[in-house]
């Protein structure tokens, strides 16, 4: 009988065991080389995004300094001017880690965020605050699914006191994401609850095996962008750093990457998003407007995030290709006013790190595409990222305001 | 009382992994019990009333007094039914007893559809598959097939912990009949081997592959589509596959679980699935796809139907007869699914479905008795035909998932 026993559970013993020693035996915080950081620092995936392990392992590394690059779709535009590339080619004394991709938002990036609380704390970071993210609809819902991961969610639940952002926080989390495995905490802290005991300690649990989980799975990286888009980008730059030589290089490369279109759009681009249906894009940008959101609320828990780890941080407001805005017909009226509310809701408070090259979508080769920067466009970025990153710099007084929570400033519409 | 609901945590069943390791570990006793043939009643009844509680419990409190009312309600229903049939066998009593028994249902599928989507305070999770249940039993009293029933056995019947919230449906006779006579030690072992590979079956199916294809391949296919819009686009069709396979490994990995642990407490619940995907026609699909709801249809709706428009000589066509009673089985299955234009465009287009299927069916018969007649070799039926049909078969079927899922009411309409 006993060996029938064993031929049923067997098995699922030796499976349970199996896993148990491989990735619970295994040390949740591991060292990482450097190395493997670079390679998670422009990866870009997915994986390293969600990943509390490789977040953690570059941002407190002590012989080499990473700083945290929130946004979404631009950091894919490696070009030669890419921050990356840069940093490397110049051996600056930091290097960017890119956090965000296509659809991301603030949203998602305050729950990145809640993982590395601890790594950012009095350090610095660069935040790219795009215009386009301030649709009516605010952060796209299936966007935010796809980058949370539910260790993201836990931390936050551990982080959070009850305050007013939190509550925010958790209403706006329920409401782009109705179904989640965290739901019912979530609604405790939305409704200004607190947590009971058990699901603290559920809480610890998860996050314990999630842990694990994560410093397992985090041995493999994919995606190694560093050697095949930075390191070789980095190798052909003009050396020393001149910045008069760099326009020239950036120039001559767009030139001939957006030689098949009237827009400066690079050339697979094109191609690939546009060509088919140009004529229908005609004037398609219209109606557009990205005065009221509620992302303004979602951008305004991020900057309480901000002020909390007292991370100092520059803000980028990106332009949209001047040529194209025209084609499809966006309001740049609108965008300018967007662009205001945004610098007002930022120094209102006291962040005053603030590139705004919000009007310079019309300068040589400063876009890449549509709207994301490119060549000149990132060579702007550095003459701001540069000595903010190296220079010092004086520590920031925040004066947080909780009305830019409301829903009144999410849906202001500024005065012409 | 509502307090203490509402402060209790809440576990879904077969929601996450852990939920198996309180559940397993609440069941270990029993399982001990049943392999030395002892059933510790008491024991079973409260680590069932306790995994029913924290069913409903946080912020689904309301839920556990629609549950208690429901089945006090159901039952009373059902044993006065019965009692009554003993008695006499008024047609209209009959109809009076199973439009009561539905009732509650019907307000629960009624009430979003009327008020802007809010829930009924009368639904719980499992409302549907309890009705099934209790509508059985009063229609097996009317045929005499049910000659005892009394207050127990009813509720245990219908509150059994492991199929409660979404089947497997059972029949009361079968499940009476597992419940009273518990299985000998070698038959006991099977079951508790069937039961350790569909967990973890379903593992894989719900936690893997379900979460492969709902998340990892759904959610950006959903996001492509609606950024293209129109009618139908390339990713509409992936979302139609990716939701597909979602919805069948998802259910079927639940049903895996329900099956499981129903095993384990000595009841050899029916099975939900058979490989569905290689049906090679419509009428096999059903026979294959949740199979305890379309087995429960096709007796208590689809059957009786025909035998009641038979009866009274509605039509003179024995097919048109069957194409009705196949139109109205799947057209109520879509309402049951909710009231909504795309379950219930999905019932009808599975109705259909299954009279043009019928119909070739017949034709095919046709034509190959003819033949016969003649002298020619039947219809010829190899690979080609048979993969064919297998491939036209999964193909509509996955549509009628894309109808289902409601995706094609984002992508029109919102």
């Amino acid at each position: 009988m006993l060996k029938k026993f064993w031929l049923i559970l067997g098995p699922v013993i030796i499976a349970l065991v199996a896993i148990i020693g491989i990735v619970f035996l295994n040390d949740a915080h591991p060292t990482v080389s450097y190395q493997k950081e670079l390679t998670a620092s422009t990866a870009l995936t997915l994986q390293v995004f969600k990943s509390a392990t490789l977040k953690q392992a570059a941002l407190s590394d002590k012989e080499h300094r990473f700083v945290p690059f929130f946004g979404s779709s631009e950091w894919n535009r490696m070009d030669e001017m890419h921050p990356s590339v840069l940093a490397e080619g110049y051996q600056r004394s930091y290097r960017p880690f890119l956090l965000g991709q296509k659809g991301a938002t603030s949203l998602t990036q305050f729950f990145g965020m809640q993982q590395m609380t601890k790594q950012m704390q009095g350090k610095q970071a660069v935040f790219v605050i795009s215009p386009q993210w301030f649709t009516l609809q605010g952060a796209n819902p299936d966007a935010f699914t796809y980058y949370f991961g539910t260790a993201q969610g836990l931390k936050f639940l551990q982080n959070q006191t009850g305050s007013q952002a939190d509550k925010v926080a958790a209403r706006r989390f329920l409401q782009v994401m109705p179904k989640s495995n965290v739901k019912t905490m979530m609604k405790r802290v939305a409704k200004g609850q607190d947590l009971t005991q058990f699901d603290q300690q559920k809480i610890q649990l998860q996050l314990n095996m999630l842990e694990h989980e994560d410093a397992f799975f985090s041995t493999w990286l994919t995606n190694d962008n560093f050697t095949k888009r930075v390191k070789p980008k980095a190798d052909a730059l003009p050396q020393p750093y001149n910045r008069e030589a760099l326009t020239q290089r950036a120039t001559k490369l767009a030139r001939q990457e957006t030689n098949t279109n009237p827009f400066s759009i690079q050339n697979s681009f094109f191609i690939k998003r546009i060509k088919g249906h140009e004529r229908k894009l005609a004037n398609s940008q219209v109606h557009f407007s990205y005065l009221q959101s509620p992302e303004y609320t979602d951008f305004q828990l991020v900057l309480n995030q901000f002020a909390k780890t007292n991370t100092n941080v520059l803000f980028i407001i990106p332009p949209v290709n001047q040529k194209w805005a025209a084609y499809t017909g966006l309001n740049e009226d609108m965008y300018a006013q967007t662009v205001a509310k945004i610098r007002y809701q930022l120094e209102q408070q006291g962040f005053n790190h603030i590139a705004d090259l919000s009007k310079d979508g019309g300068h040589p080769y400063f876009m890449q595409d549509t709207i994301h920067m490119g060549w000149n466009g990132w060579l702007a970025v550095d003459d701001y990222v540069d000595p903010f990153l190296t220079k010092p710099q004086p520590k920031p007084h925040y004066r947080i305001n909780n009305d830019f929570l409301s829903r009144q400033w999410a849906n202001y519409l500024p005065k012409k | 009382m509502t307090q203490w609901l509402a402060t209790l945590p809440n576990l879904q069943p077969y929601g996450d992994p852990m939920y198996f390791g309180y559940l397993l570990l609440a069941l270990l006793p029993i399982v001990v019990g049943l392999y030395f043939g002892r059933r510790f009643a008491l024991y079973e009844t409260a680590v069932s009333f306790i995994f029913i509680l924290l069913m409903f419990t946080g912020p689904h409190w309301p839920q556990f007094y629609a549950l208690v009312a429901y089945i006090i309600w159901e039952t009373l229903l059902v044993l006065a039914y019965h009692h009554y049939r003993q008695q006499a066998d008024n047609r209209w009593i009959f109809y009076g007893a199973v439009g009561l028994s539905i009732l509650p249902l019907v307000f629960v599928k009624v009430t979003p559809a009327i008020d802007n989507g809010h829930a009924s305070l009368l639904g719980f999770l499992g409302i549907s598959y309890l009705t099934f249940k209790a509508v059985g039993m009063i229609m097996e009293s009317r045929d005499g097939a049910i000659k005892e029933l009394s207050l127990w056995p009813v509720v245990r019947f219908l509150l059994f912990m492991p199929t409660l919230s979404s089947g497997p449906i059972d029949r009361y006779r079968r499940f009476e009949e597992d419940y009273q006579n518990l299985p000998s030690r070698a038959a006991y072992m099977a079951m508790l081997q069937k039961a350790v590979w569909y967990i973890m079956l379903g593992f894989f199916y719900k936690f893997i592959l379900a979460y492969f294809f709902g998340t990892i391949l759904l959610k950006p296919l959903e996001g492509q589509a609606l950024a293209i819009g129109g009618v139908f686009n390339l990713p509409t069709l992936g979302v139609m596959y990716a939701y597909g396979f979602d919805l069948f490994f998802d259910f079927a990995g639940y049903s895996l679980f329900a099956i499981a642990i129903s095993y384990l407490m000595g009841v050899k619940t029916p099975e939900n699935f058979n490989k569905p995907f290689i049906s090679r026609n419509l009428k096999e699909f059903w026979n294959r796809w949740h199979m305890s709801l379309s087995f429960w249809f096709r007796d208590y709706v689809f059957m009786r139907f025909v035998f009641v428009l038979m009866k009274h000589k509605v039509f003179k066509n024995r097919n048109v007869t069957s194409s009705v009673a196949y139109i109205v089985d799947m057209g109520l299955m879509g309402f049951w699914h909710g009231i909504t234009w795309y379950y219930i465009v999905y019932g009808f287009f599975h109705g259909f479905g299954l009279v043009i299927n019928d119909w070739w069916l017949r034709k095919k018969k046709r034509t190959n008795l003819a033949r016969k007649k003649a002298g020619q070799a039947p219809l010829p039926s190899n690979w080609f035909t048979i993969g064919f049909s297998i491939f036209l078969t999964f193909n509509i079927t996955m549509f009628s998932f894309l109808i289902f899922s409601g995706f094609l009411d984002r992508l029109w309409f919102h």
